[in-house]
């Protein structure tokens, strides 16, 4: 979580002890009387001033006064009370207050009052992350990641929806960051472990709970006690173990494996995924419960593809501070329409390798060699790894396989200039191969070598 | 200021002090052994001085 600076006013001792251990996970500055608080506000710079009214037991409301001080330095004032009258209150919020605390109320706590300020802090902020930690000007991606930072202080939680390299997981955290949340971001990729793996990695275990668990260890789940745990690629969590992770989140507590005591975290979920969740849902892949548990509010974040005024902007972003970037035109036209089927992943390798490697103005030469898929104009959808592990499960892994030969073949292809017979020497396959690759993808060629006999 | 103010004040500052002895109590147990001993002090401390203010708001009735 952000650490914020915060400044408490209040006279009474015991009061100011209880304050700072309310927010201790922050940096806390105390004044006792009216001269201090008057002389940090002219020199601090404070995120929060939380004001008690009285300053003393005589005092008359000075607390009051310092409100406008605080307000016109642009900082968000609370004030704190126990007893003071409506009146006393009212006042306080007619000089700028924007929030109250109750001392002594066992309802009342610090951290909502975090998470408000949070809350309206949003607003202001949303304009400086898309220009920082989430570039973008797409105005539908921007009018997505605005509302979800709404409801970012919330306990609802949030399901991001969009392709491998799209921003899922830097969305996630920024979520977590203006959620004012004390716990820390824990992110877990469901699709990296094993159904087992998981299990011991989300809940944790006891030493000896199974064959290589030499040491008791702490599970995810209680990692993000109080904060955010982030499930990427949830949609290929077995259903099992979909139903533990249901009880878990229902229950707030667990058992980690080979333990009898119940562990309790109070977690905010965050999951992403690149699936059709709905069609999860229909082919009976995705728990209906366990969905209706994780989609409070849903983004879903498009491929670089359909961002293009994107591509430009991220460049000049990754490459800040390092090389000032200069495309010829055609080199400039072919980043334009390239697919980008590995998005702002791919964007920023491809930024990283032509800052170390390139030379004075960039070529389309030097562009194709960095980038991989075949087409430019070909639509997003190469094969990751885990891509490919889903592809397989979906539509089985001959046509998995048939697809992966595809791609090298196209990409091959595209590296001998089109020429089938450098092909067919690379990789090492027959002419029957490869013509019925391609045939089976569409994808005769009509260019160069058509006529097999050709290049043979 | 007159009479009512003052005992709104004193009533004010038994509310102000029992609160912060409450919030105190609640932070008690996730305290270090030193915070408990400088938290039970100021406790101590506070309830002292909610007597005395007790005395006095006695002395208004008078």
């Amino acid at each position: 979580m952000t650490k914020l600076n915060i400044l408490v006013v209040e006279d009474d001792k015991l009061a100011q002890k209880v304050m700072s251990g309310h927010l201790r996970s922050h940096n806390v500055d105390l004044a006792g009387d009216k001269k201090t608080a008057l002389a940090k506000l002219a020199n601090g710079h404070y995120d929060i001033c939380f004001f008690d009214l009285m300053l003393g037991p005589k005092d008359d409301y000075s607390g009051l006064k310092l409100i406008p001080v605080a307000v016109s330095k642009g900082f968000y004032c609370v004030v704190m009370s126990g007893s003071d009258s409506d009146e006393i209150i009212n006042k306080a919020y007619g000089l700028g207050c924007k929030d109250f605390y109750s001392k002594g109320n066992e309802e009342s706590n610090v951290e909502a009052v975090i998470r408000k300020y949070f809350q309206s802090r949003t607003g202001t902020a949303s304009a400086d992350i898309f220009s920082s930690r989430f570039v973008t000007s797409d105005p539908a991606t921007r009018a997505g990641v605005s509302e979800a930072l709404k409801y970012a202080p919330s306990e609802l939680p949030i399901l991001i929806l969009g392709p491998s390299g799209s921003g899922k997981t830097s969305l996630a955290k920024i979520i977590h960051d203006y959620s004012g949340r004390e716990g820390s971001f824990v992110a877990i990729n469901c699709s990296a472990y094993t159904e087992d793996l998981l299990e011991a990695e989300l809940f944790g275990h006891k030493k000896g709970a199974f064959t290589g668990a030499g040491e008791t260890r702490k599970g995810r789940l209680l990692e993000a006690h109080k904060g955010t745990l982030f499930l990427d690629e949830i949609g290929t969590m077995s259903l099992n173990m979909q139903m533990k992770l249901l009880k878990a989140i229902e229950e707030r507590s667990f058992y980690p494996l080979g333990s009898d005591k119940p562990e309790h975290s109070e977690f905010r979920i965050i999951s992403a995924t690149l699936e059709n969740i709905q069609q999860l849902i229909s082919q009976g892949k995705m728990r209906l419960d366990l969905f209706q548990r994780i989609h409070g509010f849903t983004i879903d974040l498009s491929p670089l593809g359909r961002r293009k005024d994107d591509i430009f902007q991220l460049l000049t972003h990754f490459t800040a501070g390092t090389k000032r970037l200069a495309f010829s035109p055609d080199a400039k036209a072919y980043i334009q329409n390239y697919a980008w089927p590995g998005n702002v992943r791919e964007l920023k390798r491809f930024s990283e390798l032509l800052v170390s490697g390139s030379e004075g103005r960039i070529d389309l030469a030097a562009v194709k060699q960095h980038l991989t898929a075949s087409d430019p104009a070909a639509p997003a959808g190469k094969l990751s790894g885990d891509e490919a592990y889903r592809h397989a499960l979906a539509n089985g892994l001959e046509q998995t396989l048939d697809r992966i030969a595809y791609e090298i073949i196209q990409r091959n292809m595209t590296e001998n200039g089109g020429k089938k017979t450098g092909t067919l020497s690379d990789l090492k396959i027959s002419t029957r191969f490869l013509y019925a690759t391609l045939k089976k993808f569409g994808a005769m060629p009509g260019n160069k070598d058509d006529q097999p006999q050709g290049d043979e | 200021m007159s009479q009512p103010d003052d005992l709104s004040k004193l009533l004010h500052d038994i509310k102000g002090k029992c609160a912060s002895i409450k919030g105190a109590a609640e932070l008690f147990r996730d305290c270090s052994v030193e915070e408990k001993r400088e938290m039970l002090a100021l406790m101590s401390e506070a309830a002292h001085n909610i007597s005395g203010t007790l005395q006095e708001l006695g002395k208004t009735l008078k």
